[in-house]
């Protein structure tokens, strides 16, 4: 009788795993229509927006419904800033920023700039602030969107930087911090309280290595995340501000490529890419620390991409590669943008969901 | 294709069934391994505990803890021939006492009685992390109040050593320094730009100042005066604020400059603030009368680069010593020529260069110098994990005690420890007891902030 239980159960399984085989390719990842310039997320209106240059657009993505929105650009966007209110956003452009309305979906305002926007930041007090993609020794760009004209403030003492330095609001909406890409890649605080740029300082601490900068801040804005894995914690006072914290610890020496952190979950989520800075490769997995003493707890691998057989080639997996990933307000839910390492890949850009439990 | 390989695949289980099926009725002798023992150093939350079946024959196997603080991911199950089973055995450490602790897992497998040893290895750390950093700190020992100010949240911390309760007082900006009264009943925190007056007593902030500058240090007088030393300004003055008025109340100190950055302490006997200058070669310290409020220059150090003084100093309780940052000693005197007088040297034995003086303390009952040390070339300057006491007297080394360090877990299963940075050093008015603020550098804590209490026979 067991045998004969056994032989059923086992016929059960064959047919079971013959319909697997189509369910393996099923993707649960959400296909974009356009590829994925820079992104920013708004834990106020739990939206994940980003800008695409096939077309040139804003893509607003509501994380709850899951609806996708836009607002058509007039020129190729290279980067975005949220508004902390999570209402309007600027978009950096060669030789122009716009301005956008989040909300009515519409285009607010286009400014004139003076360089090719690597890296935007939007303050509260409706200014933004454009960090340049060329030069050497340059200076941080302060549009005035308050103003109908003449709204790019001059070069001062105050906004001397290296061009490629990149940088982001802090959580209190005073500062920027940024990081510049000497070999020395010492992180500078901007003081923007009034607007245009009055004050500026660097920190004593240095990385170890030249480094792409990019930086990313703990959600109440007390400690700093540079892409070579230091912490600094931030002050107000300038003898404690961006002070050594620590480092992250990770094999290989891989570096952040993208970073968010969740308050609620007292964890941070890390995109890391190898130790190459001119061909960096990206892990297929988001690492999740501990907050509080920066310890490893797990890893979530991504969804790969499916290339169904066709022209002679058979069918194939390719791992995802993460470009940013983004925790949502109620912290159980990560949104992970990717793309397809496949060669062939020019467009397989997609936001892949991991359910945080 | 897959199928016929799966029906394959079925007929061997099958087959192999087929010979279970005689062992279920004829339960014989089990070959297995186990460990011995399974050892969690401090870092470790959960070791696995493999079982492995040896033999031909399905094994069946048991298992109880002693202690109620393992769990296990299964406790019964069984083993095929030749194959393993991982049990992950779970660790809940907070009722654990520190140091090893001993239990055992009983296993019953066939019908066999085993055991293996679990070792446990737990750290407390006695040390008390703070829920805030540390900007600065006094002490009184009128009161036995250690009195912090943080800037994360900016507060002001009352710890109250005989009970180890902390409370705060929150504060509209960030704080940069702070004075505690001689009768240990008020306080002055200084600002960018303001001061604000504290009562002890009642956590409230009295009243708010502004300030025509940055507030680098402050020290609070008996005359309900506040004396600021502004952190900007190259040759400039203490600002003196009345507290006693609303309104127009700062004036600048009379006579000689200041350098920006000087530090200040009140002199035990109220009349006066002696002060350590910083960024100026040679470093020296001067005097301020301040009988009639408005603080008055009054002279510095008979010295001129003679003695290392290095930007801070302390006084002896009685106030007839100061100890400076540069580790020499001064006797004070209300006659001038007689006052700022060398005494002597705090002679270090460290393999460390440039060894400094950060922070000291003195129990005239113990007749004992604590202090904390920094050291190397270049700032930021490195503070040794060590409690340094002296003879106050003699001022000879009476011992070293070695900080406890941080240990901080890296995952599931390693760790490293950190040294402890001393930042500044207490004496209760028993001098039976150390405090001692340190910080985990580097360990990427993110409270890295910790109060030591050490013991003093």
């Amino acid at each position: 009788m067991k045998k004969i239980l056994f032989v059923a159960l086992l016929l059960f399984i064959v047919f079971a795993c013959d319909s697997n085989d189509s369910e393996n390719t099923k993707e649960n990842k959400i296909l974009l229509q356009t590829n994925v310039i820079d992104a920013e997320y708004s834990k106020k209106t739990d939206e994940l927006v980003y800008v695409s240059s096939n077309p040139s657009q804003v893509n607003i993505f509501n994380s709850a419904s899951e609806n996708l929105e836009k607002i058509t650009l007039e020129y190729e966007p290279t980067c975005i800033s949220l508004s902390q209110d999570g209402e309007t956003a600027v978009i950096g452009h060669d030789g122009h920023i716009t301005h956008v309305n989040l909300k009515t979906l519409s285009v607010i305002n286009t400014y004139n700039l003076s360089c090719t926007a690597l890296d935007i930041v939007l303050g509260n007090n409706k200014w933004a602030y454009i960090f340049p993609k060329e030069d050497q020794w340059s200076y941080l760009r302060s549009i005035n969107m308050n103003l109908s004209y003449n709204n790019e403030a001059p070069q001062s003492i105050y906004n001397q930087m290296f061009a490629g330095t990149k940088g982001r609001l802090h959580p209190s909406g005073k500062y920027i911090y940024a990081q510049d890409p000497s070999s020395r890649a010492q992180v500078k605080r901007f003081t923007i309280q009034n607007g245009d740029i009055d004050d500026s300082y660097e920190s004593y601490f240095e990385e170890e290595n030249y480094t792409f900068p990019s930086i990313w801040f703990s959600e109440d804005g007390n400690r700093i995340f540079t892409r070579e894995r230091s912490v600094l914690k931030t002050s107000e006072l300038k003898n404690f501000d961006m002070l050594y914290n620590g480092r992250i610890d990770s094999e290989n020496n891989s570096k952040v490529a993208w970073m968010d952190h969740s308050a609620l979950n007292h964890q941070f989520y890390l995109i890391l890419e190898s130790d190459d800075d001119w061909n960096p490769v990206k892990s297929n997995f988001i690492y999740s620390y501990d907050d509080s003493n920066l310890s490893y707890i797990r890893k979530f691998e991504l969804e790969k991409y499916f290339k169904p057989k066709q022209r002679g080639n058979d069918e194939a997996f390719y791992d995802a590669a993460p470009f940013f990933v983004f925790s949502n307000s109620n912290g159980n839910r990560l949104f992970v943008i990717t793309k397809s390492i496949e060669p062939d890949s020019s467009n397989d850009w997609a936001i892949q969901k991991i359910d945080i439990h | 294709m897959k199928k016929i390989l799966l029906l394959g695949v079925i007929m061997l289980i099958l087959l192999s069934c087929s010979n279970n099926d005689s062992s279920d009725t004829k339960m014989e002798e089990a070959s297995y391994s186990i460990p011995d023992s399974l050892n969690f150093n401090i870092f470790n939350q959960r070791l696995f505990l493999k079982i492995q079946n040896q033999g031909n024959t399905l094994i069946n196997y048991s298992i109880t803890s002693s202690k109620n603080y393992i769990t296990l991911s299964s406790s019964q199950g069984n083993i095929t021939a030749e194959n393993q089973s991982e049990i992950g055995v779970t660790l809940d450490k907070s009722n654990l006492p520190s140091g090893i602790s001993y239990s055992k897992l009983y296993l019953n497998i066939n019908n066999k009685k085993d055991s293996i040893v679990v070792k446990v290895n737990n750290n407390i750390e006695e040390k008390v992390i703070l829920n805030s950093d540390v900007i600065d700190a006094e002490y009184s020992k009128v009161n036995d109040q250690l009195i912090y100010v943080s800037q994360h949240p900016s507060a002001v911390n009352i710890l109250k050593t005989n009970t180890g309760i902390t409370e705060q007082i929150p504060l509209s900006s960030p704080p940069t320094c702070i004075s505690i009264s001689q009768d240990g009943q008020t306080a002055v925190v200084g600002h960018n730009g303001s001061i604000s007056y504290i009562n002890l007593n009642n956590k409230t902030v009295v009243k708010t100042y502004p300030v025509s500058c940055y507030a680098f240090d402050i020290v609070l007088g008996n005359n309900k005066w506040a004396y600021i030393f502004p952190e900007k300004g190259q040759w400039t003055f203490i600002r003196c604020i009345n507290l006693n008025e609303i309104n127009n109340n700062e004036s600048l100190q009379v006579g000689a400059f200041i350098y920006e950055g000087t530090k200040g302490k009140l002199h035990p006997s109220g009349k006066y603030i002696y002060g350590a200058d910083n960024g100026i070669m040679p470093s020296d310290i001067e005097k301020y009368n301040i009988e009639t409020n408005v603080a008055q220059y009054a002279y510095d150090s008979p010295y001129l680069g003679d003695y290392d003084m290095n930007g801070n100093l302390w006084f002896s309780e009685d106030g007839n010593k100061i100890f400076t940052k540069g580790k020499n000693v001064f006797k004070t005197s209300e006659i001038k020529d007689q006052d700022m007088i060398y005494s002597g040297t705090i002679e270090i034995n460290s393999s460390n260069v440039n060894t400094k003086i950060e922070s000291l303390d003195h129990s005239s009952l113990k007749n004992n110098l604590y202090f904390i040390l920094s050291y190397g070339l270049y700032f930021p300057y490195k503070k040794e994990p060590y409690l340094y006491i002296y003879n106050s007297s003699t001022l000879s080394l009476k011992n070293r005690i070695k900080l406890e360090q941080f240990a901080v877990p890296k995952n599931e299963s390693s760790g490293s420890f950190y040294d402890a940075e001393p930042y500044f050093v207490f004496s209760n008015s028993n001098g039976n007891s150390i405090f001692v603020i340190v910080k985990a550098t580097g360990a990427g804590l993110a409270k890295e902030w910790a109060i030591q209490k050490i013991n003093i026979e």
